[in-house]
C-alpha cells in the first residue's frame, strides 16, 4: 500500500479516449476525456475509475452541458502555451459564449458551479455582475423579473441607512 | 435569478460592492444576502491583503508610509486617547491604534459593519512631549464620497487632543463627535507638519490649492479600490509635491524636524 506522500508524488494518470457524458434529460455527448476533465468533478471521477464509459450528470440540461463542453473543449485548445491565441482572442470568445438569454446563463452558472469549472463559473457570475452594475432597483427588477417584496417601511428604514448616498 | 440558489447570487453579489445599496433595495431575499456574515467575511478578506509600504523621499529627510488593515469595527465608539498610542522603546516612533471621524462614518459603520477598512495614516510624533503633535489621515468617507465627489477619501487631522479637526470639502467641518475606532495606523520615521496641515485645510477649504487637490486626486482611486476590494494590490501614485517639496504644501508654518526612526 502506497504511503501518503508516495500517493501524492504520483503522476496523474493519463487521460486518454473519450467519455459518455450523459445529461439529466438523456443527451448524450462523447467527449475526449482530457476535455471533459476541465470539470474538476468529472476529473475526479475518471482518476477513481479510468475504465468506466459514460457518466451520468443528473443536474445538468444537455443545452447547457454543451455549451459546457464547448467552453471546455476551446479552452483546452487556446490555453496551450503554443496555441497562439493571444489573451485578448480569449477574452473576446469568452464574451461572445456568454452572449445568451438569461435563462441559458443561470443554468450555465448551475451547472459550473456543479461540474466544477471555476473559470466558467467566474465568467458567468461576473457577467450577470456585470448586468446588475449602475442600474437602479427598479431596473435590476424589471431586468431580471424580480419581485419587490420590501415593505414600504424596509425601503424607508435602508434609504434612511444609505442617505448619503442621497445627498 | 431567483432559480439560483443563495450562494451563487451571494457569488454575484459579492463582484458589486459599489452598488450595495442599490442591490439590497432590490428584494428580500439579497438584502438578507448583503447582510450576512458571509458576504462580508468575503468583503474583508479581499481587504486584508496588504500593499506594500510607500516611501518618500526629500532631501534631508524620508519617510515611509504603511498600509495596515484595521481592526474589525463594531460599533463600538471610543475616543483616542494616549493609550491608543504603543510607543517604540525609545519613543521615537509609534503605532496609533485607534482613529474616529465624523457622522458620515455613522453610515459607513454600516455599510462596512463587518469589513476591514484600510487607512493611511500619517503623523508627527513630538518628542519632547512624547505625544503626537498632529497628523492626517485618509479615511474612507461615504458621505464625502458619495455625496459630494461620488468618488475620494475624507481628510481628517487631529490636534494635540485627538479631538478636532475637519474634513476636506466641508468647510472645516464641526469638531468630531466621539469616534468610531476605524482601525491600525503605523508610522514609522514619518511626519507631516502641524502647520502644513493647519494651513493646507485652511487653504483647500478657503482657496483651494492645487497641491492638495492632486493629493486627492492622486491616491483617491487606488485607495478606493482598496477599500471596495475591486483591485489590489496596488500602491497609490504619489503626488510630484509630495515627493519633491514639502514647502510647497506648508501655508503659515515651517517644516518641523524630523523624527529619525528607530
Amino acid at each position: 500500500m502506497a504511503t501518503p506522500a508516495a500517493a501524492a508524488a504520483a503522476p496523474a494518470p493519463q487521460l486518454e479516449g473519450d467519455i459518455k457524458l450523459v445529461s439529466e434529460d438523456a443527451h448524450e455527448f462523447v467527449t475526449p476525456k482530457n476535455v471533459a476533465a476541465q470539470c474538476k468533478m468529472i476529473k475526479t471521477m475518471l482518476e477513481v475509475s479510468e475504465e468506466q464509459e459514460f457518466i451520468n450528470l443528473p443536474n445538468v440540461k444537455g443545452k447547457e452541458l454543451e455549451k459546457v463542453i464547448e467552453y471546455c473543449r476551446y479552452h483546452v485548445q487556446a490555453d496551450k502555451p503554443d496555441s497562439g491565441v493571444s489573451d485578448n482572442d480569449k477574452k473576446t470568445w469568452d464574451e461572445n459564449f456568454v452572449k445568451v438569454d438569461k435563462e441559458t446563463l443561470f443554468n450555465l452558472i448551475m451547472a459550473a458551479n456543479y461540474l466544477d469549472v471555476k473559470s466558467l463559473l467566474d465568467l458567468t457570475c461576473a457577467t450577470v455582475a456585470n448586468m446588475l452594475k449602475n442600474k437602479t432597483p427598479e431596473e435590476i427588477r424589471r431586468e431580471f423579473n424580480i419581485k419587490n417584496d420590501l415593505t414600504p417601511e424596509e425601503e424607508e428604514e435602508i434609504k434612511r441607512e444609505s442617505a448619503w448616498l442621497y445627498q | 435569478m431567483d432559480t439560483l440558489p443563495s450562494e451563487l447570487v451571494l457569488a454575484i453579489l459579492e463582484l458589486c460592492p459599489d452598488d450595495y445599496v442599490h442591490l439590497a433595495r432590490t428584494c428580500r431575499a439579497w438584502k438578507t444576502i448583503l447582510d450576512s456574515e458571509e458576504y462580508w467575511a468575503h468583503q474583508s478578506m479581499l481587504l486584508r491583503a496588504e500593499p506594500p509600504p510607500v516611501m518618500l523621499q526629500h532631501p534631508g529627510f524620508s519617510w515611509k508610509l504603511y498600509f495596515r488593515h484595521s481592526v474589525t469595527f463594531d460599533r463600538t465608539v471610543t475616543t483616542l486617547r494616549d493609550k491608543d498610542l504603543r510607543y517604540s522603546p525609545s519613543g521615537r516612533s509609534c503605532e496609533c491604534l485607534a482613529m474616529h471621524t465624523d457622522w458620515g462614518n455613522l453610515v459607513l459603520n454600516r455599510r462596512f459593519k463587518k469589513a476591514t477598512v484600510w487607512l493611511l495614516f500619517a503623523g508627527q510624533m513630538d518628542v519632547d512631549k512624547d505625544r503626537w503633535r498632529a497628523g492626517f489621515m485618509l479615511e474612507p468617507n461615504p458621505y464625502h464620497v458619495a455625496g459630494q465627489t461620488r468618488s475620494g477619501w475624507g481628510f481628517c487631522n487631529f490636534d494635540q487632543s485627538f479631538g478636532h479637526g475637519g474634513h476636506w470639502g466641508s468647510r472645516r467641518g464641526p469638531p468630531f463627535p466621539d469616534g468610531v475606532p476605524l482601525g491600525l495606523g503605523f508610522v514609522e520615521g514619518l511626519f507631516f507638519a502641524q502647520t502644513g496641515f493647519r494651513g493646507y485645510q485652511e487653504s483647500f477649504t478657503h482657496a483651494p490649492l492645487k497641491q492638495p487637490a492632486s493629493f486627492v486626486l492622486s491616491l483617491k482611486t487606488p485607495v478606493l479600490a482598496t477599500v471596495l476590494g475591486v483591485t489590489f494590490p496596488c500602491a497609490p501614485e504619489l503626488p510630484s509635491w509630495m515627493a519633491g517639496g514639502c514647502e510647497d504644501a506648508v501655508v503659515g508654518g515651517s517644516i518641523p524636524r524630523v523624527v529619525p526612526t528607530d
